[in-house]
């Protein structure tokens, strides 16, 4: 573990702003978001973590993740032309940077992988993720939206970075190396090797950043979810959601996607099972036209199918669905609630 | 006479054409051996109260450089009143689309009566002028829509 | 003191349900988090949990026309047959809690029949202003009329709490088309870039869409595939597109809750565009929305003075 100064990293991200796309977070009247920086702009928009009494109580969290550099909102794909395909993307060759990743969205990268790069791997994920060094950036203040200790991550988790950052007072960081690319990485910072007090000081951040996590996921049993698939329950808790993509389209893990002709253009772009055109079929069959058996259907994806099929569940307790849902949904009341139902002897 | 885009493309201009005035109008404007661009694409409608704004954002989408509506000098519609509920509406969808920074002069609205072949031919040349001079004054690599 | 009319709304709520006035209440709640959230209660024992402050930002008209919600208080046909065979003075009918703006859609949708006035009990809320976590007011409150800071008792059937002072109070910024104006004013091409800007961040969440009282279609423009008029994928052609579409159908509707631009998840002042609709409407048609339950809207009209001078 190396102690290095915030412009010492500051100058080796100037440097790979030379050969390598930066993305990182930027802010936007008053929203942080994560973002291809313009070479031309350089460092000048990006977004340095805060510590200290001047630091805001929270840290501030981006609105969107690092999924979407991996997994892109919309992605040309090709066009069908009378003269024959014309390939508009391409496997990633430019070498990215993307800085201040969070443990959350970070581990979420491992359970994508399980999607993406599975029996069939998608190239350009691939190509994304083997160009991509992730630094990641632990949380000394998680917000009370935060959840990841329930699910097996934490705020000073290291799940799927290269490189992770502690942010330490005197604008400076504890640095990790993760895995080879964050050695190689490592090799370009200078700073004092950490001895013992930093080994200290670093157990008491992360302490103290999991003790403020409150807010705790119990996850049920898949086959306890199967009893209470055909619960009123669902009705309930889904009565005030508004049915938009705002959850799938922020979650970090949350991967489906439709595939979609524009004229000649056909490409993919995210879709959410929030929708009621998710399911919508050729004859205009949708099994899914009340809303209560979308919102009953993600719940089980993420919580009980996917872990089924990959043993982990789809979820990596980020707290982006409840923290931007328009009415505050709450994902974890209402998983919790199954294992209420449950304890309460209630019919399924 | 021929409308080409700055890089030599040739313009896609669509009309909606009223039938019983700005398609006669139109028709009246051929016979009479009138010389207007020939990039405009005229689609008949019955009524230019029956064109939904959502047309002509279609065709923007897909691709056209200009949008004209055309109808019957308000009083004269066949429908009696179609063009006036056009006419509120084309108002609107012009706001808006100048609102968003699409050049105004690519989406006209006129009043074209089956006698007025001359103004027809005018109204075309106009609009490929027009349509024209956005496109040379348009900043490199921004696509129409 | 608004402690006093969270009393009297958690009594009023409560009687209503055991007088068998309503079998749901449509109000305000507080989450396990802390935070604001929509709360449907069906016993009276459940109106204590009824809520009223600041950050009860939500417009819970938007909640009639959800029939997962409202279930035979609607107004589709297999509704009204319920309510011919069922015996149940309560079934089907609905109380909800609404402030100045709030209100101002529900006249809307009064005027679209879309609702059964007859079955709903419409309890106002003088309202300060609400605020988002920081504790600033919304700029929607900012450009609220002081007429609508206590709702209208005419389109209320009930009114708790004491009245906001519409003399004093928040401020009221002079020609709320200001900002407008601004926007209007600039180079076309700025206002491209500008607009270009937020649609590139647009997700297609249809968030905006899903909150907004108004936007009750079963089947949106959006989601027809046939003929599909704007691609469902995002980006900015096709975002622009999409709230181009949806302003312009909100023309002479939207009432400036700000709900839209509130769930917005990337900040695209949606406000902005629906008040340069409004801006229109009002000077060239004459019209403002959520005024009068009986008003039709301006574009199913039309008056011989309407402006044509950019007409050929």
């Amino acid at each position: 573990m190396r102690i290095v100064e915030q412009k010492v990293l500051a100058k080796l991200v100037q440097c790979c702003l030379a050969d390598s796309e930066i993305i990182a977070p930027v802010e936007s009247e008053g929203r942080l978001y994560f973002q291809l920086l313009d070479p031309e702009q350089g460092l000048v928009e990006l977004v340095w973590p805060e510590v200290g009494d001047s630091a805001p109580p929270e840290d501030p969290l981006t609105v969107n993740s690092i999924k979407e550099f991996f997994f892109p909102r919309r992605q040309e794909l090709y066009e069908q032309r009378p003269e024959g395909i014309i390939p508009r993307t391409a496997p990633i060759e430019q070498k990215r940077l993307l800085l201040f990743a969070r443990p959350c969205e970070t581990r979420a990268l491992t359970i994508l992988d399980r999607v993406f790069l599975g029996e069939t791997q998608d190239d350009f994920y691939k190509s994304a993720r083997q160009n991509t060094t992730v630094v990641g950036l632990h949380c000394l203040r998680p917000d009370r939206y935060c959840f990841c200790t329930s699910l097996g991550g934490g705020p000073f988790g290291t799940e799927g970075m290269d490189l992770s950052l502690t942010p330490i007072a005197g604008e400076r960081f504890l640095v990790t190396p993760v895995s080879e690319k964050g050695e190689a990485l490592l090799a370009s910072l200078s700073g004092q090797e950490a001895g013992e007090a930093e080994q200290k000081a670093l157990e008491i951040l992360r302490n103290n950043a999991e003790a403020a996590i409150r807010r705790r996921i119990q996850l049920p049993e898949p086959k306890t979810m199967a009893e209470y698939f055909t619960s009123e329950y669902w009705k309930e808790v889904s009565r005030a959601c508004i049915a938009c993509g705002i959850c799938s389209y922020l979650c970090p893990t949350c991967h489906c996607f439709d595939i979609v002709d524009e004229g000649y253009l056909r490409l993919r772009c995210w879709d959410t099972c929030s929708s009621d055109t998710f399911t919508r079929m050729a004859a205009g069959e949708d099994h899914r036209k009340q809303k209560h058996t979308r919102y009953r259907q993600r719940i089980y994806h993420k919580f009980s199918y996917f872990k089924e099929n990959f043993d982990t569940h789809s979820c990596v307790g980020c707290g982006r669905c409840t923290r931007h849902c328009p009415v505050k949904i709450d994902i974890v009341e209402i998983v919790n609630g199954i294992g209420g139902l449950a304890a309460g002897g209630g019919k399924p | 006479m021929s409308g080409n885009s700055k890089n030599g493309r040739k313009l896609k201009i669509v009309g909606f054409l009223c039938n019983w005035c700005s398609y006669a109008g139109a028709d009246l404007a051929g016979v009479s051996r009138l010389q207007y661009p020939e990039e405009i694409r005229i689609i008949r409608v019955p009524c230019s109260g029956r064109i939904n704004p959502l047309l002509v954002l279609k065709c923007f989408q897909e691709g056209a450089d200009g949008v004209l509506v055309s109808g019957c000098h308000p009083g004269d519609c066949h429908y009696q009143d179609g063009n006036l509920y056009a006419r509120r509406r084309m108002l609107l969808l012009r706001s808006l689309l100048t609102y968003f920074g699409i050049d105004e002069r690519r989406f006209h609205m006129s009043w074209v009566s089956a006698s007025e072949g001359k103004k027809w031919a005018e109204t075309v040349r106009r609009l490929v002028e027009d349509v024209k001079a956005a496109d040379a004054e348009a900043k490199e690599g921004i696509p129409v829509w | 003191m608004v402690t006093g009319t969270i009393a009297a709304l958690q009594k009023t709520a409560a009687d209503l349900l055991v007088k068998k006035t309503v079998d749901l209440v449509i109000g305000y709640g507080q989450s396990p988090l802390g935070d604001i959230v929509p709360l449907f209660i069906r016993k009276a024992e459940e109106a204590e949990r009824l809520q009223w402050n600041r950050h009860c930002t939500y417009n819970l008209v938007r909640y009639l026309t959800d029939r997962e919600v409202i279930g035979p208080a609607g107004v589709g046909p297999e509704d009204r047959k319920a309510d011919a065979q069922s015996k149940d003075t309560a079934a089907g009918k609905v109380a909800v809690v609404v402030k100045g703006c709030d209100l101002k859609s529900l006249v809307v949708l009064q005027s679209e029949s879309q609702v059964r006035r007859d079955r709903l009990t419409v309890i106002g809320l003088p309202c300060p202003g609400v605020t988002d976590k920081g504790g600033r007011l919304l700029a929607k409150c900012e450009s609220c009329p002081p007429e609508a800071y206590n709702p209208r008792e005419g389109l209320c059937d009930l009114v708790v709490g004491a009245p906001v002072d519409e003399t004093g109070g928040r401020p009221v910024r002079d020609g709320s088309f200001q900002e407008i104006e601004e926007i209007d004013a600039l180079e076309a091409t700025e206002r491209r870039e500008l607009w270009d800007r937020y649609f590139s961040r647009c997700l297609r969440c249809y968030a905006c869409r899903n909150v907004c009282p108004l936007c009750y279609c079963k089947e949106c423009v959006f989601d027809q595939h046939d003929p599909r008029w704007v691609s469902p994928a995002a980006g900015v052609a096709t975002n622009r597109a999409f709230h181009l579409i949806r302003a312009y159908h909100l023309a002479g509707r939207c009432v400036d809750c700000g709900e839209c631009e509130r769930a917005c998840p990337v900040g695209i002042p949606l406000r902005r565009i629906n008040r340069k609709v409004a801006k229109v409407v009002e000077e060239s048609f004459h019209f403002q929305a959520g005024l009068d339950p009986e008003a039709k809207s301006p574009l199913v009209l039309f008056s011989s003075e309407d402006p044509e001078e950019f007409i050929e």
